[in-house]
């Protein structure tokens, strides 16, 4: 057998264990860093996401405000069915527009033929369901009631005697992330998003 | 076994750890660099929807009133302290912002100064923007009509440099 010289020399038993701790140490830190990194990259993929959504659907909804007959809500009765309905009438077809859960939902439905101006999205005289396009929204948490989708319509400027002109205040308030389930985010809680959209639309005008 | 052979130093295995945490740090920095893009950019969203909405506001107060009529409540001329001459507006130059009043359900002209009623109504609007200043100008006359430049400004977090959403419509006698 050889002899072991100094001039071969292996890790002592201390410089191992030093070494092994410091790797341990630094693969903990590498890991939390990366752990943290995929959390924040969905996190932000989905508040981007949330964020096109709310657009679209505001954007949506005006548009076909803007071309068409608003049918509800009349004095602020929106909160009670968390719903909206625009009717077009060159193509008698009414929109609907719903929020449930994190979804919403545009129904599509054609009077054939339209004999009275329908005056709400129950009113279900002589139409037929055209279609429903479901938009998920992911990972959004909508609260209920008036801090979640709200509308309002307003008068002018002097209610008593300029009431024609109107215009809708919608807005959409929603969250993105954890920790939702209480309707707002925890403070410091960097996984956890709110966005607020307020729009309003002169109908009058256009 | 040959004399050359030996194992890692603990100095060589430090420098490959500092290596890898550059490069996880570069990354976790790129990461971060996306999170505050998205932010920007649902600023930028939030501040749109604020000039869109005084901007529509502007258009239903306009609707609501005659342009030009002396005999009546007058988007130009007034008719009462409560509806302002917005004439006073133009000449000389001031900004306002439009306001809902939530007990008559109409909408009012508010002054930026002195008070700071746009600038909570900003925050209100857009909560997310922090301390924003909101600013409606008006250029123009009553022949031509009269062009409303709203104006959106806000200071990002951790930056010095104010960020601003302008949003210019014509407002004239016949829409």
């Amino acid at each position: 057998m050889k002899p072991r010289t100094h001039h071969q020399p292996g890790f002592t038993f201390v410089e191992l264990l030093f070494a092994i701790v410091i790797m341990g140490t630094m693969l903990s830190l590498t890991m939390v860093v990366v752990v943290g990194m995929i959390r924040f990259y969905v996190f932000t993929n989905q508040q981007r996401q949330n964020q096109e959504n709310g657009r679209n659907v505001l954007d949506s909804i005006t548009r076909d405000i803007r071309f068409g007959t608003l049918i509800t809500p009349v004095v602020n009765d929106f909160s009670a069915n968390d719903s909206i309905c625009v009717l077009n009438p060159p193509t008698n077809k009414l929109t609907k527009y719903s929020l449930a859960s994190n979804q919403m939902y545009k129904t599509i439905y054609t009077y054939n033929p339209l004999t009275s101006m329908p005056t709400s999205c129950n009113d279900s005289d002589g139409r037929v369901k055209d279609s429903t396009k479901i938009i998920t929204l992911d990972r959004m948490y909508i609260p209920a009631g008036i801090n979640g989708f709200s509308v309002t319509l307003t008068k002018g400027a002097h209610p008593a005697n300029f009431t024609d002109a109107k215009a809708v205040i919608i807005k959409f308030r929603f969250l993105t992330g954890n920790h939702y389930a209480t309707g707002s985010c925890v403070a410091n809680n960097i996984y956890c998003g709110e966005l607020v959209l307020n729009t309003a639309l002169n109908i009058r005008g256009k | 076994m040959s004399t050359t052979r030996r194992g890692d130093t603990l100095i060589e295995v430090l420098f490959a750890f500092a290596i890898l945490g550059a490069i996880v740090g570069v990354t976790f920095s790129g990461a971060l660099s996306g999170y505050k893009s998205v932010l920007a950019a649902q600023n930028h969203t939030q501040a749109t929807f604020v000039a869109q909405y005084q901007a529509d506001a502007l258009k239903t107060y306009r609707d609501s009133l005659e342009w030009n009529d002396p005999t009546a409540y007058s988007f130009l001329t007034g008719n009462s302290p409560s509806l302002p001459a917005m004439s006073s507006y133009i000449t000389p130059p001031k900004a306002f912002c439009m306001e809902h009043q939530i007990s008559t359900n109409s909408w009012k002209v508010i002054p930026t100064a002195p008070t700071d009623t746009c600038i909570i109504l900003a925050q209100t609007l857009a909560p997310q923007l922090g301390p924003a200043t909101l600013a409606i100008t008006l250029t123009g006359a009553a022949t031509t009509g009269v062009y409303a430049s709203i104006k959106v400004t806000w200071r990002p977090r951790n930056s010095n440099i104010d960020q601003t959403v302008t949003n210019t419509i014509l407002l004239t006698k016949d829409r």
